[in-house]
């Protein structure tokens, strides 16, 4: 063994700032010090050695803590350690007391020592066998530490000269006093006494039962069987410590015993917060009854009252509140309804259960108290005494609405109304929220509370006039948010400090909030006032005449109204609510002022972010809110026309703004398009007449290379075009078919141009190409109806539509045909696969549409196939493939009648087979792809698989092949395709026989294929082979179970476990059963543990 | 619903509404009375800034069977969501949503959105959902990262 001294210099070495010597090393050397015999006989020495730093004497306690997690098990180690934690406890507490300045660092030990005791308290009153034993010298239940430490510490102060002693942990009168010491009682007056010595000791004690309590605390919420202790600790320990902290908490209020040493100390509250989490987290556990917690609560809530600026700056206030705080937001119900009742007056100055006998004067404390917060512009402070004050009203939310909208109680409403007043104005706090209060941010939860327990009232409990009492309140509440919720407050949060966007989220989280509140409120509210209320407000006076000066402030008002409206009428279906389009039409400025608010917003100049964000805000209000109106707009021709003008300016000065960064404008963009398409959409059949051409314009020039618009930009407008000319039916289809060639030849033309040019084309013009071909095909799914969709006017010609888009007059598919053959033709873009992509579903675009739709791009089978096999063989496959696989899969699934066998195997030849030694093979991504053709094939039309000459040669050969990959991909895909190759509901009974018939030849194979390929798999694969094995059990009983007594011996040479398994799975139903049944077998033959 | 479920329904509501991450959202819906369903809730999850999501707000469905939280809750993102561990249909594939994998009944909603935050920039490739956006992601992160740009516009904030 090393010899103390270097133990002691490896330890400062570990502790020091930078050790010269690497500290893993020096760890496991002195961890495996720590962990063997002579663990507890180095810690006595690294704790008695007076010339040691604390460094070392807590190493020393460490070590003490080691043993005792590994090497207590007999009752003399145990009782060794026992005495020893005491023994150094007291004596290090003991030169601490006598100079606490010197020793300060001393106390990191002391602290490790009171843990280990607290590990001890646990242990000793949890661990049954103790109990059990008949060892009368065997400790059985430790009472009160805090006990203990009074009498040995007591000892220890009053015979200094006896201190020697305290370092013989053999001293036969140490041991006896340690003995006499561990249930010894401790009456109220000595404890008194012991703490009111000296400070020190008032404190030591108090540490002392908050590391016991916190460990007990941790330990409970690890280990859910604890009981026994929670009795002991209840009828010993929690009666010493509410002494100790009543006698703390009182000290200012009454001087009481005239103890002149102490003061109140920190300490005090966070062993007072320790002692309420335990009890929280305990009472619903012990048999013997929760512990009280009242008296200190009264004690608390006195001594609160009593702190003022003048004598603490509010400090002890402060501590308090953040102890109720804690209490409110995690178990409320642990202080009693009277002490609620005394919290209500003082933090509201009413209570709801009666006005009679208040003393108000300790709500004037709380206002005092709100006011230096106020004052001092403290708002971390404001926060949480906003925190603490809602969730102590959230407690009786419930009793609240009870109060003011039932009959349940026989109570005086006018107090009710008296109450919420109060709410209310707490609610009002007239400062900027986030920034300045928290009130209102947090009362938003309260008010939402209260409105769903309204909601959720029975009828026959409402009062007659509940009705309007709710309406009163909850009018009032949106009337206090609104200014609230103002993008002016945001703009001095932000000004404030640009640096802190934690503020600026706060703020936003708290205008989503009041967005969730005001939806619960329209439940309550209804269109008649809310929704009313908020248009009118919007639409009640022209906000173009108004002055320069105070303008912005108008359009802030006017952004909050309209951020809550939209998220109240988003919910609406416009069009079909004669309510609203009669509200809006009653107010004619509601529509331009929301225009206006728009345009203001478009032309602020970015000169800052504070500008940047708020012009962000008002750009994404006004234009959600138009894009919300497009059902109005149906019915309001004007309005419309304004609207995408507006939109278009919006757009335009978008693209021009050099104000405003990229990111901004780019956004900006976003939610115009977007809103542009939701009216495009929604308003088609408006815009279908003269607006058709204007929008075609636009369209054209946003589409050239040298409009600054992005890629989404685009094809949104295309596709938005789209939606008006697919509603242009009503002249016949010549006409919508000259609008569509219109824009095909638009950007066919845009398209020829960029192929035209050198073929070193740059990035730029890759994506700008790409992107128009994007917009063809964003152009093709405009034109596909939603199901429910009805036309009447196309109805009525549907015919003619049917039969022009068959004869395609105009040329539109073949001359398109010609473009996308360019494009896979050309080096330059073939290599590329975001243009096969596209190609493809541009080729593909009507594949799934019914056979009486017409469509456009509706192409033939003959010319999708020939792109795909003239192509196939130049693009860049690896990347392509899949796409030209999604197009075969769309093809065969709508060409299934018209397919032949020969045709199916033509194209599985050419697009799968001849690239399948070379590509697909080696790709299992591709080589799953290629499975889940099959499997989609033998899905919608089987004849196709079972009669192709591609089965019996290539696919099953492949698929038996791949049985016992390594990929869990393919072995998924695989699988599927065998499960489905067996049991295939589709089948007709020519194909059922043609399966049956491959089955019974290859059938021998595929068992010892799948086999073998489940017993080399790992554990989490063996799933994907349970339902194969399944199904070939269920179609092909006595089949399979020949093939697995020939394939089984084969793969492992375990005939039992052959035999049990192949017995147990033809008695198995289920798919769990079975699973289970093949997971024995592979456990057994791997002979790997069951777990 | 079990009374077990509505506590714990309650009290997820109550902690998401004092403390969500910023610019998450999470609410329960309506039910066609007025009343709160607190069995399904529609919920936003924003792409993390500095990645190919940030620009989006991506919707979600969360709806918790009876027996929860014994079992996860089902959460879906809008069907053909492109995304390699989202299902065709929008259900999620992640391994603390899975009731044979991590699913705990301490699982809070904050901790569900956040991971499925996380979820978005940080796809696991062996848990494909889905066929497009897994292969793209494994083979052509060019042609990904285009798709989940656009996507991010169509779910823009």
């Amino acid at each position: 063994m090393s010899s103390i001294e270097e133990v002691v210099s490896l330890i400062e070495t570990l502790y020091s700032p930078n050790p010269t010597i690497d500290v893993n090393q020096i760890q496991q050397n002195l961890q495996a010090i720590q962990k063997s015999n002579d663990g507890i006989h180095l810690a006595n020495q690294l704790l008695t050695g007076t010339s040691y730093s604390s460094n070392v004497k807590y190493f020393g306690a460490l070590t003490l803590t080691v043993q005792l997690n590994l090497n207590a098990e007999s009752f003399d180690t145990f009782w060794r350690l026992f005495s020893s934690n005491l023994v150094h406890l007291v004596r290090l507490c003991g030169i601490y007391t006598s100079d606490t300045r010197t020793n300060a660092s001393l106390m990191i030990a002391i602290k490790k020592l009171m843990s280990n005791l607290s590990l001890i308290f646990i242990t000793i009153n949890e661990t049954e066998h103790i109990t059990q034993d008949d060892n009368e010298r065997i400790i059985k239940q430790w009472n009160n530490p805090i006990n203990t430490f009074i009498r040995l510490f007591s000892e220890y102060s009053s015979n200094p000269a006896l201190a020697t002693n305290w370092t013989n942990l053999e001293d036969p009168m140490i041991v006896q006093l340690l003995q006499q010491s561990i249930n010894c009682d401790v009456s109220y007056d000595d404890l008194l006494k012991f703490v009111a010595t000296s400070q020190t000791f008032n404190e030591l004690s108090l540490t002392f039962t908050e590391i016991i309590i916190e460990d007990l605390t941790k330990y409970q919420s690890k280990k859910h069987n604890v009981t026994r202790i929670h009795q002991i600790v209840h009828e010993h320990l929690y009666i010493s410590t509410m002494a100790l902290l009543n006698i703390n908490i009182t000290l200012q209020l009454n001087h009481m015993y005239n103890i002149t040493k102490l003061q109140l100390n920190d300490i005090v509250f966070k062993c007072t917060s320790a002692w309420i989490n335990y009890i929280s987290m305990t009472r619903h556990m012990s048999s013997g009854g929760s512990m009280n917690l009242s008296e200190i609560f009264q004690n608390l809530m006195n001594l609160m009252c009593q702190s003022s600026e003048q004598t603490d700056n509010f400090y002890i206030a402060e501590k308090i509140l953040s102890i109720f705080g804690n209490v409110f937001a995690n178990d409320p119900t642990i202080m009693g309804f009277d002490l609620r009742q005394q919290i209500e007056v003082i933090f509201l100055g009413i209570s709801r259960a009666s006005n009679a006998n208040i003393d108000t004067s300790k709500n004037a404390w709380m206002l005092q108290y709100m006011n230096y917060l106020v004052t001092n512009e403290m708002t971390d402070e404001l926060k949480e005494l906003a925190i603490c004050i809602v969730d102590y009203l959230q407690i009786s939310n419930l009793d609240v609405c009870n109060k003011l909208f039932t009959s349940v109680h026989s109570n005086d409403t006018n107090i009710s109304q008296e109450y919420i007043k109060v709410l209310l104005q707490m609610t009002n706090f007239p400062l900027i929220p986030v920034q300045q209060e928290f009130f209102s941010v947090r009362m938003v939860d309260f008010w939402a509370d209260l409105a769903d327990s309204y909601i959720n009232l029975p009828n026959e409990a409402l009062l007659p006039n509940s009705t309007q009492i709710g309406i009163d309140i909850f009018q009032q509440v949106i009337n206090i948010y609104l200014p609230k919720i103002s993008l002016q407050n945001k703009q001095t949060i932000i000004e404030e400090d640009p640096q802190d966007e934690s503020a600026v989220h706060e703020f936003d989280d708290f205008r989503s909030a009041v967005i969730e509140l005001s939806q619960n409120l329209w439940s309550i509210l209804g269109n008649e006032h809310l929704t009313n209320m908020l248009v009118g407000g919007i639409g009640s006076s022209d906000a173009s005449t108004l002055p320069e000066d105070g303008k912005m402030a108008v359009f802030y008002q006017i952004e909050a109204m309209a951020f809550i409206a939209n998220a109240l009428m988003s919910d609406m279906n416009l069009s079909e609510s004669p309510w609203i389009l009669n509200i809006l039409r009653k107010n004619p400025f509601f529509m331009r002022n929301i225009l206006l608010l728009f345009q203001v917003s478009i032309q602020m100049s970015v000169t800052d972010k504070t500008v940047g964000m708020l012009k962000i805000n008002m750009i994404r209000s006004s234009s959600k809110m138009i894009g919300t109106l497009a059902g109005y707009l149906t019915s309001n021709e004007s309005d419309l026309s304004q609207c995408i003008q507006t939109l278009f300016q919006g757009l335009e000065s978008c693209s021009g703004d050099q104000s405003s960064s990229r990111e901004i404008n780019d956004t900006v963009e976003v939610m115009i398009i977007k809103t542009i398409s939701i009216i495009c959409d929604i308003c088609r059949q408006q815009l279908s007449g003269q607006y058709l051409d204007h929008f075609i314009g636009v369209l054209s020039s946003l589409l050239q290379p040298t409009a600054t618009v992005s890629s989404f930009t685009r094809s949104t407008l295309t596709k938005s075009v789209g939606y008006i000319i697919e509603c242009r039916v009503q002249n016949g289809p010549e006409e919508q078919g000259k609008y569509i060639v219109q824009i095909l030849n638009m950007i066919e033309d845009l398209i020829d141009q960029c192929l035209d040019s050198p073929a070193n084309v740059q990035h730029e013009r890759k994506d700008y190409v790409l992107n128009l071909l994007g917009c063809i095909s964003e152009f093709g799914s405009s034109m596909i109806h939603d199901e429910d969709y009805e036309s009447p006017a196309l109805i009525q010609q549907l015919q003619q539509y049917h039969e022009f888009w068959k004869n395609d007059p105009f040329q539109c598919r073949g001359k398109l045909l010609v473009l996308l053959e360019k494009i896979l033709s050309s080096p330059v873009y073939n290599k590329d696969s975001g243009f096969v992509e596209v190609c493809c579903l541009i080729l593909g675009k009507a594949l799934t549409l019914p056979d009486q739709d017409p469509h456009f791009l509706r192409y033939s089978m003959s010319d999708i196939t020939n792109v795909m096999l003239k192509y196939v063989q130049v693009v860049e496959l690896s990347t392509s493939l899949p796409f030209f696989i999604y197009l075969l899969e769309r093809l065969v699934i709508q060409f299934k009648t018209q397919l032949s066998i020969d045709e199916f195997d033509y194209l599985f030849n050419e697009l799968f087979i001849k690239y399948y030694d070379t590509l697909i093979g080696r790709d299992p991504d591709l080589l799953q792809m290629m499975i889940n053709f099959v499997i989609t094939v033998l899905d919608k039309a089987p004849h196709l698989v079972i009669n192709s000459k591609c089965l019996p040669v290539f696919i099953i050969p492949q698929c038996l092949k791949l049985l016992p990959s390594n990929e869990k991909f393919t072995i998924v895909a695989v699988t599927k395709f065998w499960t489905k190759f067996i049991n295939n509901r589709r089948y007709s009974q020519a194909d059922l026989t043609g399966m049956q018939a491959l089955i019974m030849a290859h059938g021998q194979e595929l068992v010892y294929q799948t086999m073998y390929g489940l017993y080399h798999t790992q554990r989490s694969d063996l799933n994907s082979y349970t339902d194969l094995i399944r199904g070939l059990v269920a179609k092909f009983p006595m089949e399979t179970k020949g093939w697995l007594v020939s394939a089984l011996p084969q793969i492992c040479d375990k005939p039992s476990i052959h035999e049990k398994f192949v017995n147990r799975l033809f008695v198995t139903r289920g798919s769990r059963a079975a699973a289970n049944v093949i997971l024995t077998w592979w456990l057994e033959c791997t002979s790997l543990p069951s777990y | 619903m079990s009374s077990l479920c509505l506590q714990r329904l309650q009290e997820e509501r109550k902690k998401w509404r004092k403390d969500h991450p910023f610019g998450f959202f999470a609410k329960p819906t309506k039910k066609a009375d007025g009343t709160m369903n607190l069995q399904k809730w529609e919920a936003g999850i924003p792409g993390k800034e500095g990645t190919i999501w940030h620009e989006g707000v991506y919707p979600l469905t969360i709806e918790y069977p009876d027996e929860y939280p014994s079992k996860p809750p089902k959460v879906k993102l809008p069907s053909g969501f492109y995304h390699p561990n989202i299902y065709p249909s929008g259900t999620i594939c992640l391994s603390i949503l899975n009731e044979e994998q991590d699913w705990r009944p301490a699982i809070t909603l904050k901790q569900i959105c956040l991971g499925i935050q996380d979820l978005l920039d940080t796809p696991n490739p062996n848990s494909p959902a889905q066929e497009p956006a897994w292969r793209a992601f494994q083979k052509n992160k060019a042609e990904y990262e285009r798709k989940v740009l656009l996507q991010a516009k169509q779910y823009t904030k």
